[in-house]
């Protein structure tokens, strides 16, 4: 996925100390997680181009350090901390009340989520559930997230109440999740 | 902002949702993920580079900010010593200023050979290739970005303010400069404390203890007033087991302290008191009849007409005092209570008798009491008119009390009440529960539609079901998040210990009465908020500051801070007032029996609030409000001098504590100042010791009797029923 120059790449790698047994690689560590946590932070909320701010920091942050690269998960859930708090940070300064009143949930269902592959799987996945919806719920979602529409709006165009363009949205999400789930398992 | 639908605080589904419209956006409409390493790596490069000027220039220590504890333990890097430096090794972190120190953690500094010559080529070499990147890996769509809602998400109604963002334009630099990585950040407005890393700590219980004191002292200072002197030990250890556990110290427990010669014997004291066995649930039972007053007054749930048991809701907070359960849960519990109000029934709840004391249908009592207790606001006279002093506007009330109209009192057979939710289907002609509004008619009398909508303006569903939104739920989530909780909670624990709060009244703050120490109360209130709102933290930073040590007696220079004259409470005295009723009748069982403890059981609870109820009175008003005669008054001192709770307090029987002093063999000096002790905390003066001995004398040697006349006079005295 990386675009980084070989030689940018090889200047890194190949710098690990030979007697070391744990060969760590900022390029990879980099490579394995910024998807995850560039998702993690626009699931917490942040905009794309904070996303990609906070992202930035987030690395920057960790690799001013010594760092040791466990395993996956363990990096993962330690990239995600250090993202979240710069996010309530950025927030606090702007005076924004920040969304998420239960983190540790959050963390749970994140990780659920974007299983071993920083959520990719779970991407296809939604693809392929979005299709079996059925046109309204398809109209619904698309005019929600794409054109940002608002609820009354999608209820005109649907010619519905408000209250079932909700009704309409939350059950079509549900099935998504549902059938995400499934293939998942 | 508005809020759309709240579900409970920790429901699986709102985090679900959160996530899955995020994956919806990115699916839908983008962007994806973009490659962010090369920037990453220049922003690692470039800071490695100002660093190394830094230090060259200005000296700085470089410090790496402060991360979060990690579960990935950072290791000792095998085999790194000086001789064999690596480049792999992390670039300094950037400089940063070491103010506030005491909150950065010291970074171990690397000494890296020729890092500075290697990372500048580095990022000349970053820059060319930067650009021969690709952008964005997946399909380039440069259409509108959509801000995902935040987890609160939109009212139905509104429209989402879209965030349009063009992707950047690729700059185009000469070859031999190279543009700084974005930051969050400019270092040249580099913030005291570092943008990254872990929240600031809390606050020290002697760094709040130390903040009061500085705070009032302020004040002093301002009003040109001289605080009076320090309470002597036993006037403060008096006050402590007063106002934590409600009643006097006994002469054992004052002589401990007084053995105790350590330099922080109050603070293991206040310790003790407030966590140990069998003081704990003395403090529980204490703060939960406390609390019970505070909620539904002296009087709520004793009638029998009243929905609610009293000792229900006593039951209630006496458990949750004794979980030492934080502020913030009581209140939503208590808000948001359903379930039966009889111990004994299966879905007892005793935190249901709140809101069922005084539960009508149209919740108006509950709206009031809600908003006073919790908010530290007074709405009730916006029930018919705008507040004359408040900025409470008359809709406002009825938006307030939107929040309670799903609550529903279900009377059982038995007596049973159950306080339950059910769907609402507002107050129209025809039933409507997806708009469910309440109306009111304003002075002018026109008739007004309402909505639930808390007093910060943020809305909830207009619907009236249940399992779609639920009303009370929503408006705990939101009481609890907002800034009055803790204000209301600060403002009225202060005023329990010190006699006075912030402001007067204490639940009715608002611009339009300003708080006398508004510093004060804000950091407080944030710090109460970090310390999960604790309520024994709280009380452990007043019980320890100055203010709440001073004497009592008003000095030279500060007879002008007189609350009861209609001044603004300084707190440059302790503020003399009479013990509560409870505090008298507890102080009296226990030293007239010579226990360890007052706590009652069975036949002695009843006696108890017998001897309480008698004392307590109704305005028998719409607000329920109810007031004591346990203020001076005849009936109260007729109780005191000959009621049976004082003539059982100073028999002779054998188990009272005068047996025990008139048949010890201490000398009749050390008998008399055992009795001062008892009753007072505090040893005679030589006046009122060689008085008492005169009397001894003039009894012909009946020193029983004496002895009895002495300690009736001191139970009787101002100074016993005076919490000073």
């Amino acid at each position: 996925m990386s675009t980084i120059p070989p030689f940018i790449r090889s200047y890194y790698m190949t710098s690990a100390s030979s007697s070391s047994s744990t060969r760590f690689d900022p390029v990879r560590l980099i490579e394995n997680h910024q998807v995850g946590v560039w998702r993690y932070l626009r699931a917490l909320g942040a905009d794309p181009s904070l996303a990609d701010d906070l992202t930035q920091d987030t690395f920057v942050a960790v690799l001013q350090r010594p760092f040791h690269d466990y395993n996956q998960a363990a990096t993962a859930a330690y990239l995600r901390k250090v993202a979240h708090n710069l996010f309530i940070t950025t927030m606090r300064r702007a005076k924004r009340e920040t969304a998420m009143e239960n983190i540790e949930l959050f963390d749970a269902g994140w990780t659920d989520w974007q299983q071993e592959d920083q959520g990719e799987s779970r991407l296809v996945a939604l693809r392929e559930c979005f299709a079996l919806l059925t046109e309204r719920a398809q109209l619904a979602l698309r005019m929600r997230f794409t054109d940002r529409s608002s609820r009354v709006q999608i209820a005109e165009a649907l010619d519905i109440t408000v209250h079932g363009a909700k009704n309409l949205m939350q059950r079509a999400k549900k099935k998504l999740r549902d059938c995400v789930e499934r293939k998942a398992k | 902002m508005t809020l759309p639908e709240r579900e409970p605080i920790d429901d699986p589904t709102r985090i679900e949702d959160a996530i899955l419209d995020a994956a919806l956006v990115e699916f839908l409409s983008g962007p994806s993920p973009p490659d962010l390493a090369p920037r990453i790596l220049q922003a690692l490069a470039q800071q490695a580079t100002d660093t190394s000027v830094a230090e060259r220039d200005n000296g700085f220590v470089a410090e790496a900010p402060p991360l979060v504890s990690t579960p990935v333990a950072p290791p000792v890097q095998q085999g790194t010593n000086s001789a064999e430096q690596s480049p792999l090794e992390i670039a300094p972190a950037r400089p940063f200023k070491t103010a506030g120190a005491g909150r950065h953690r010291a970074a171990e500094r690397r000494q890296y050979v020729g890092v500075a010559t290697i990372t500048l080529g580095l990022s000349v070499a970053l820059v060319a290739g930067y650009f021969s990147l690709k952008s964005s890996p997946s399909n380039d769509n440069d259409i509108d970005i959509v801000e995902r809602e935040a987890i609160k998400g939109t009212s139905p109604d509104e429209e989402p303010s879209p965030e349009i963002v063009a992707p950047s334009p690729q700059p185009s630099l000469p070859p031999d400069e190279f543009e700084r990585a974005p930051r969050l950040v400019d270092d040249d407005q580099a913030p005291a404390s570092p943008t990254i890393g872990p929240p600031a700590p809390l606050s020290t219980d002697a760094e709040m203890v130390a903040f009061i004191d500085t705070e009032v002292a302020k004040q002093w200072s301002l009003n040109e007033i001289k605080p009076s002197p320090s309470a002597t030990d036993l006037e403060w250890v008096r006050r402590v087991y007063l106002g934590i556990l409600g009643r006097i110290p006994t002469v054992e427990e004052l002589e401990a302290f007084l053995a105790d010669s350590s330099d922080n014997s109050r603070e293991l004291l206040v310790d003790k008191l407030l966590t140990e066995e069998p003081y704990s649930e003395e403090y529980a039972r204490n703060w939960a009849e406390i609390w019970t007053e505070i909620l539904i007054g002296r009087t709520g749930g004793t009638s029998r007409k009243s929905l609610a048991s009293r000792g229900g809701l006593f039951d209630y907070l006496q458990h949750s005092f004794r979980e030492n359960k934080p502020y913030d849960q009581l209140a939503t519990e208590l808000i948001t209570a359903t379930g039966s109000n009889k111990p004994g029934t299966p879905n007892y709840n005793g935190a249901v008798n709140f809101l069922l004391d005084g539960m009508t249908s149209d919740a108006t009592l509950a709206t009031a009491r809600t908003s006073r207790v919790f908010l530290g606001q007074q709405v009730q006279c916006a029930q018919c008119h705008t507040h004359p002093f408040a900025e409470v506007a008359q809709s406002q009330f009825w938006e307030l009390n939107a929040f309670f109209r799903q609550s529903y009192a279900d009377r059982k057979r038995g007596g049973t009440v159950d306080l339950v939710n059910r769907d609402f289907p507002g107050e129209s002609p025809k039933p409507n529960y997806d708009d469910a509004a309440i109306f009111f008619e304003s002075r002018e009398g026109r008739v007004v539609a309402a909505y639930p909508k808390f007093i910060d303006g943020v809305e909830i569903s207009p619907s009236g079901w249940v399992d779609e939104v639920n009303r009370r739920e929503a408006l705990a989530g939101l009481v609890i998040h907002s800034d009055e909780l803790p204000r209301a909670l600060v403002n009225r624990v202060w005023s329990l210990f010190l006699g006075h709060g912030f402001t007067t009244p204490i639940d009715d703050m608002g611009p339009h009465n300003a708080p006398s120490h508004p510093e004060l109360i804000d950091h407080l209130s944030e710090e109460f908020v970090l310390h999960d709102h604790d309520l024994k933290s709280l009380m452990r930073w007043i019980v320890l500051s100055e203010p709440f040590g001073l004497s009592s007696r008003i000095g030279e220079e500060n007879g002008l801070d007189d609350p009861l004259a209609g001044s603004v409470p300084l707190f440059s005295r302790y503020y003399t007032r009479q013990m509560r009723a409870e505090e008298v009748y507890d102080s009296l069982v226990l030293v007239g029996n010579a226990l360890s403890s007052p706590l009652p059981s069975g036949a002695d609870n009843a006696a108890r609030e017998a001897w309480l109820g008698q004392f307590a009175m109704t305005y028998n008003t719409d607000e329920g409000g109810d007031f004591s005669l346990f203020d001076g008054s005849v009936p109260q001192s007729l109780m005191m001098m000959n009621g049976p709770l004082m003539r059982r307090t100073t028999r002779l029987e054998e188990g009272s504590l005068l047996h025990r002093v008139i048949q010890s063999e201490l000398a009749p000096a050390d008998k008399i100042e055992h009795l001062f002790l008892a009753a007072l905390s505090r040893p005679p003066k030589a006046n009122e010791a060689r008085a008492a001995e005169a009397l001894l004398r003039g009894r012909n040697g009946d020193v029983a009797a004496a002895l009895q006349d002495i300690w009736w006079a001191l139970l009787n005295s101002n100074e016993f029923i005076l919490d000073h």
